[in-house]
């Protein structure tokens, strides 16, 4: 018997059941359609982009934006017009300065580790080679942040000393803390201080002098290469846009007691400026500071950049040169170095300021290239050069 | 209460309504709706359980098993659901035009689903006597 028959299907249960496939079938037809069109659409879009597609001229465009790139490059590095020195370079300070270089080196080390050494250079292994002559004006000093263990005395005494009303055993170890702590903050202050440089008077000239890099820290610093405004100190004007941290540096820490000990000179002497990797960053620093701070000795100053990196953009390195033409910059061509910051960070450029000389020593890793032994050696045997070919590489002789 | 020969007969014609109703839901070829249509498939799903319960008049003494079954009926047909689009998906491959109905189909599939396990949970209950009133007289066997 028909199923109907037992369980009559109502009219309307039809009607709904019809509408429902009837709805079914319209919405499929519905989505068949908007998928066809969807299929249409993109093969118009694949259609256009076929007759676009052309590998020789995409290959040419991938080829061309390379090069463009480098050009740019360059051009960034060829932006900068900077004024010619008024004097030539002199090659028989330059042996000294680099000297020199390795002695505030000497300096920043034997503070370091000996507590109550007064920053004489007399002291020094190096002094002997050519700066008998010179008399030391002052020594500069900056903090540190600490990032070595430092040996200290426990405070045995004023452990074992432990007040009577200390019963408790969580009392008598936060007595030990405190000690503990109140003695590492003595020996961190007593550490913190080091060497930066000299200021020395000769026969000759004055020799203000900055040691380079010592420390990871300060390779950081020397990487992290954000821009900042370089303002004029007198009248607060921007000149360009430097590298952050070392300007910071420089400013906060170094560029007071640097003007101070300058203007004691009191000497119609040329000054000379100078300084190893870090050195020569903050040489450039003092430079352009002090001769905008005391103009007096703006015409007299002469500095001589071993190592340096790229400091500042274009409109600050032409401000420099214009104040400072007789600039002179030596760089190891194997030197990785000079090469940082990277003409174009993101949105920075950077360009490098100075006359430059080159020469090849090529030592095979990165510190050796840059050691100042190694410029040292160079310029010992007149090694550096205005011109950018035939190069001889110099060997690097380690005793 | 109807017999339940019948009430299954009623139940079995609901699921599918309510199937396909979701099917269209689902399969709309209209734009940005993804949201409205879920909301329509959930009240529609809420729908469908109310009214299967509905002409099983309610009816409580379900045991343990039955409402277990429940969540793995429901589990199952959320499985179910994933598998059948995955499968619509493959055959979407071969040809595209079929796998777009896969939303209808998957919803479909899931509606029948909690459907059947809806009406199993009904249909699992202890019977009594008083379900099976041709058997009245007779010793109950359960």
């Amino acid at each position: 018997m028909p199923i109907d028959r037992i369980y009559p299907v109502s009219k309307m249960r039809f009607n709904r059941r019809f509408l429902l496939w009837s709805g079914l079938g319209a919405t499929i037809a519905g989505v068949f359609g908007r998928e066809q069109l969807k299929q249409n659409a993109l093969k118009a879009e694949q259609a256009k982009l076929q007759q676009l597609y052309d590998p020789t001229q995409l290959v040419q465009t991938a080829f061309q934006s390379d090069v463009t790139s480098i050009k740019d490059l360059v051009a960034v590095q060829q932006s900068a017009k900077l004024q010619l020195p008024t004097i030539p370079y002199n090659r028989e300070w330059s042996k000294l300065l680099i000297v020199g270089s390795k002695l505030s080196t000497q300096q920043y080390l034997k503070g370091q580790y000996q507590p109550d050494y007064d920053g004489s250079i007399s002291a020094l292994p190096l002094y002997t080679k050519g700066f008998t002559a010179f008399q030391q004006i002052t020594s500069f000093k900056a903090a540190e942040r600490v990032e070595e263990s430092i040996p200290f005395e426990v405070p045995l005494a004023e452990l074992t000393s432990t007040p009577d009303n200390l019963n408790e055993l969580g009392d008598r170890v936060n007595h030990t803390k405190d000690a503990i702590r109140n003695q590492v903050k003595e020996v961190v202050k007593q550490q913190i201080s080091v060497y930066y440089g000299f200021l020395l008077t000769g026969p000759a000239f004055n020799l203000l002098l900055f040691r380079g890099t010592q420390r990871q820290l300060e390779w950081l610093e020397n990487l992290l290469a954000i821009q900042d405004n370089y303002v004029n100190p007198i009248n607060g004007t921007v000149m360009g846009k430097v590298h952050s941290g070392i300007y910071n540096f420089y400013s906060k820490k170094l560029a007071q007691s640097v003007r101070e000990a300058v203007k004691a000179l009191n000497s119609p002497k040329p000054l000379v400026i100078s300084g190893h990797s870090l050195g020569a960053a903050l040489a450039t620093f003092a430079a352009i500071d002090l001769a905008l701070v005391l103009p007096e000795f703006q015409p007299r100053l002469q500095v001589y950049t071993y190592a340096g990196p790229r400091l500042g953009n274009k409109a600050f390195v032409e401000a420099h040169s214009q104040l400072i033409p007789n600039h002179y910059r030596i760089a190891n061509l194997a030197d990785m170095i000079p090469m940082l910051p990277l003409s174009k960070l993101l949105t920075d450029d950077f360009v490098h300021v100075g006359e430059p000389w080159s020469f090849l020593s090529q030592q095979g890793d990165i510190m050796p290239n840059h050691l100042v032994e190694t410029y040292r050696q160079a310029i010992e045997q007149g090694a550096e050069t205005r011109s950018d070919k035939g190069f001889n590489n110099v060997r690097l002789r380690l005793s | 209460m109807e017999h339940p020969t019948k009430v299954n007969f009623k139940v079995r014609n609901l699921i599918l309504d309510y199937a396909l109703g979701a099917a269209i839901v689902a399969l709309l070829p209209i734009a940005n709706i993804g949201l409205l249509q879920t909301i329509a498939l959930f009240i529609l799903n809420v729908m469908l359980v109310i009214g299967i319960a509905r002409l099983w008049r309610f009816q409580k003494g379900g045991d343990c098993l039955a409402r277990v079954g429940v969540l793995f009926g429901i589990a199952g047909a959320i499985v179910m659901g994933f598998l059948v689009w995955l499968l619509m998906v493959a055959v979407g491959v071969v040809v595209p035009l079929l796998g777009s109905l896969a939303p209808g189909v998957v919803a479909f599939c899931y509606f029948w689903g909690v459907g059947q396990t809806v009406h199993h949970f009904y249909l699992s209950k202890v019977p009594t006597v008083a379900d099976r009133p041709h058997l009245s007289g007779e010793q109950d066997e359960i």
